[in-house]
Formats: structure tokens, sequence, C-alpha cells
């Protein structure tokens, strides 16, 4: 893979001696992650091989011509799969499951582009996770993403949109710029599901050891078709208010969250009306990252996601440890604690409560590759 | 006794890193001297033989941080500096590749930097 990336580079390099205009590359590109995991669901505990603990595992294509006067036509195509057994990563039908767009950018405008893509909340939230929004094992995408009982009908980000148009504008003097308008979605796995339309707008600023972010989603109405409940739910309008949050103190990057998900009364008589599921809720994590030598970094977050107006709520702590030993491999260690108190249901992403109220704890050591 | 499995497993999990940590700490070091081309662009400002004091070395380290922040194209939420006496290592990670190499550019950019070595590794999420 290395091997490619740099006789397109070296071709690139011999032509650019030419004209510097109409240079086009592209590159493979991608991870391979593999761990194994112990959990103790409630009690009951498992041994099992998953993919992707630090950084998903994927397989990628991205290129870009170069159009002159500073402009580019740009794309990504990025597969996710599970390496532990060769499948698929989260939804079988779809081969670029975690991004394909296609787009132009230019140096002093920004870029604007097409596809599934990764949301403005996203870019401005993920800095500030120790885990880096890592969609297996970080404790702010399980808590953003996951849904229970009193929020079946509260719909979540999710991180990606498909059918997005994404304008970034570029870095000014630290300050950055997105926003993105998704068209309506609907997806067969991992249950059915649609989504509404979506508006998401963030900026961040990066500049002397700070990061902020501030993101705003608004995401129109859809339905899920949950197994085990007899009718489809629908869901309602949410809006989804993100801040974050970090400082650098020598070696230590200080991190905080926090979203508040605001869903819509739903309307009186329908299901998610009748099922009292559209509840808003919000989700705060503390972290932070220790850079304790060149090769070694430390990971520690505590977490909580509260559900307003009912009993349901979680907290929990997670630590991670990552050693690089070259600058593609690394060995990677998380433990993870988490306490559901009422109808929560809340679990690492890819993992199901045995049932409400009950505590969750995980422990995995694996290796990531980059290529 | 759950608690106690984890406590048991952990203790062996960091042994186990701390061995490889190790173990590998030769190859860590040669590869970074081979891949990484380590800049001697020197300014006079930064005049050396006095230890300058720490304040100075935070205050290039700020500088570094938003020189980082202010690039185009950089990501720099994910990059920690370490500036002693203006010998700075980049550690972290980056989302993009290119990202790498571009820390180095611009961090060999700032007044006061003496040399750079980068461990910067790619990090997608």
């Amino acid at each position: 893979m290395r091997f490619i990336t740099k006789s397109v580079a070296g071709a690139a390099l011999a032509v650019a001696a030419g004209s510097a205009a109409a240079q086009s590359s592209v590159t493979l590109y991608g991870v391979a992650d593999a761990f194994v995991q112990w959990f103790n669901n409630g009690g009951t505990q498992s041994w099992s091989m998953r993919s992707g603990g630090n950084s998903g595992s994927m397989v990628g294509l991205k290129g870009s011509e170069d159009l002159g006067g500073g402009l580019k036509t740009v794309f990504t195509l990025e597969n996710g799969y599970n390496i532990n057994n060769g499948t698929f990563f989260a939804d079988s039908s779809a081969m670029f499951y975690r991004q394909a767009w296609v787009g132009l950018t230019h140096e002093k405008y920004g870029s604007l582009s097409l596809g599934r893509q990764y949301q403005p909340t996203f870019w401005s939230l993920y800095p500030t996770d120790p885990f880096r929004a890592n969609e297996v094992l970080s404790p702010l995408a399980a808590s953003s993403t996951t849904f229970d009982r009193n929020t079946m009908a509260t719909q979540t980000g999710g991180g990606r949109s498909s059918n997005a148009i994404v304008y970034k504008s570029p870095n000014l003097s630290g300050f950055q710029l997105w926003g993105m308008y998704a068209l309506a979605a609907s997806v067969t796995q991992p249950y059915p599901q649609s989504t509404g339309n979506m508006l998401d707008i963030a900026g961040t600023y990066s500049g002397y050891g700070l990061y902020v972010g501030l993101s705003y989603q608004f995401q129109h109405p859809g339905s899920k078709n949950i197994p085990g409940l007899p009718a489809a739910v629908n869901t309602v309008s949410v809006e989804h208010y993100t801040g974050a949050l970090a400082y650098r103190i020598g070696i230590v990057n200080l991190q905080f969250n926090y979203t508040y998900h605001k869903p819509e009364d739903p309307s009186a008589g329908s299901v998610a009306a009748r099922l009292n599921a559209a509840h808003p809720f919000s989700v705060a994590e503390l972290g932070a990252t220790i850079q304790a030598t060149p090769a070694d970094a430390i990971e520690i977050a505590g977490f909580q996601r509260l559900v307003r107006g009912v009993h349901d709520n979680t907290w929990g702590v997670q630590v991670g440890a990552d050693h690089s030993i070259s600058k593609r491999t690394s060995f990677y260690a998380r433990a993870g604690y988490m306490k559901n108190n009422g109808l929560a249901t809340t679990t690492w992403p890819g993992l199901t409560a045995i049932g409400p109220g009950e505590k969750q704890t995980l422990v995995g050591v694996g290796v990531s590759h980059r290529f | 006794m759950a608690t106690n499995d984890t406590m048991k497993f952990l203790r062996t999990g960091k042994l186990m890193i701390a061995l490889a940590a190790l173990s590998a700490s030769f190859c860590v070091h040669a590869q970074e001297t081979a891949s990484t081309p380590v800049a001697s662009a020197a300014t006079s400002a930064a005049s050396a033989g006095k230890a300058p004091s720490k304040a100075v070395d935070r205050a290039l380290r700020r500088r570094i941080l938003t020189a980082l922040g202010k690039a185009k194209g950089m990501r720099a939420g994910g990059i920690t500096v370490r500036a002693t006496n203006g010998d700075v290592i980049l550690e972290g990670w980056v989302p993009e590749e290119a990202q790498i190499e571009q820390a180095t550019r611009v961090t060999q950019g700032v007044q006061g930097v003496k040399s750079v070595r980068n461990t910067l590794t790619l990090s997608t999420f």
C-alpha cells in the first residue's frame, strides 16, 4: 500500500517539474485494528475478538486533481470492515459506510462536497474526546448514540450523514467554520430507520493551546422499526446543541464536552407520544489525554448521560493507554465501567445491555496498524 | 470478584505493555532518526549556551501551538509540543498523513525553534 502511495507521489513530483497544474493523485490508505475484549454485562461475562477499538478498521481511497488557480477536485471513498471476521462494518449493505463524497476545494474559499460525510458537529466534538469519538470503544460515542425506552423517539446525530452537502471554510487564523445540509435518508441496518433532513453548523478555534468547538444541529422527523416492537416508532425533530473545550497544560490535554439533545413534543396520539419515548437528554464528558512519552499516551474520561424528566441516567469512567512501536503500529488497552440507573441501557456501540439498570464493564487489549 | 479479575487483567496488561515498550524503544528511535529529517535552522534569537528559563520554553511552546492552530489544512487538536531550549518534539496525532510533514514545516518556521523532532502518528477515528 505504501508502495503505491509513494510511486504515485513520485510520478506526481516528476510531472510537477514540468508544470504545476493538472497534477492528480490517488492514495490507498487504511487501518487494520483488532482487539480481544472481556465484557461483563450485568454479571454475564464473555470473551470476544472485535475490530477497531482504537481506530475503526477501514480501507480508503482518496484522490485529488489540481485544476489550477488554487482549485482542486477531491474525493474520498472509505469502507469500514471488521477485521476479526472480514465482514463489512455496521451495515453489510453499505460498501463505503464510513465516507463517500466528491467535491471542490479552494485554498482561499474553502471546500464544498457532496455525499456521505462527517457532520460539522462531529468535527467540532471529536478533538475533546480522549478516545477520539471512536465508534467502537469511545464512551462518548456510546452515550451519544445509544437509546433506551425513554429516548427511542429522540433522534441522535450519529456523526455521519448520507446525502449531505458540506461546506468547510479554510483555516482563518485558527478559526474554522462548517455548514451542512443533508437530505432525508433511510437504512435497513442495524434496523430499518429513516431520518429527516438535517441542518448542521459548527465553528471551531484552535490556538495558544486552547481548543473551542460549538455546534448546532436541527434534525427533521423520521421513523424507526425497532426489533421487538409491533409498530414503527415515529421519531420527532430534535435540536442538538454541542459545546467542546480543550486546553493544553504541558503534556496534558484537558478535554470537556457537553451536548444537549432537545426533542420537540411528539404529536398527540402518535406512537412516540403513546410510548412517552421522546425525552430530552444530555451527554457530558470530562477527560484528559496525557502524552507521557513520545510513544505513550494515556487517556482518562468520566462521562454522564442524563435523560430528563424520568429516572434514567448513566455515568461511567474509562481509561486507556496507547503505545506506539512505530509511526504506523501501536498497541492499546482500554478499561471502562458504566453504571446504568433506572431504565438506562447504555453500553458500548455494537453491544447490547442485558437489561435496564445493569452495570457494564469492558476491558480490551489490541493492536492497531495504519497503512 | 469481577473487579478483582479486572484488576488482575489490567496489571498483566500493563506488564505486557511495559515489556513491549522496553523491547520497542530501540527500533522506535532508529525509525525516527531514519525517517524524520531533523531541521537545524537555528535562529539567532535563541542564543546557545545559556540555559533559558522554563518561561521561555513555555512561551515557545505556545507560539508553536498557535502557529499549528492557524496553519491552513492543519488539525492541531491532537498535537502535544515539548520545547527545551529551542529543541522541539512534536507528539500525538493528526487526522491526515499530509499534516505530519506539514507540522514539521510549520514548526520550523516559528521564531526560536532550533530543531524539530516529529513523532506524530496518523490517527483516524
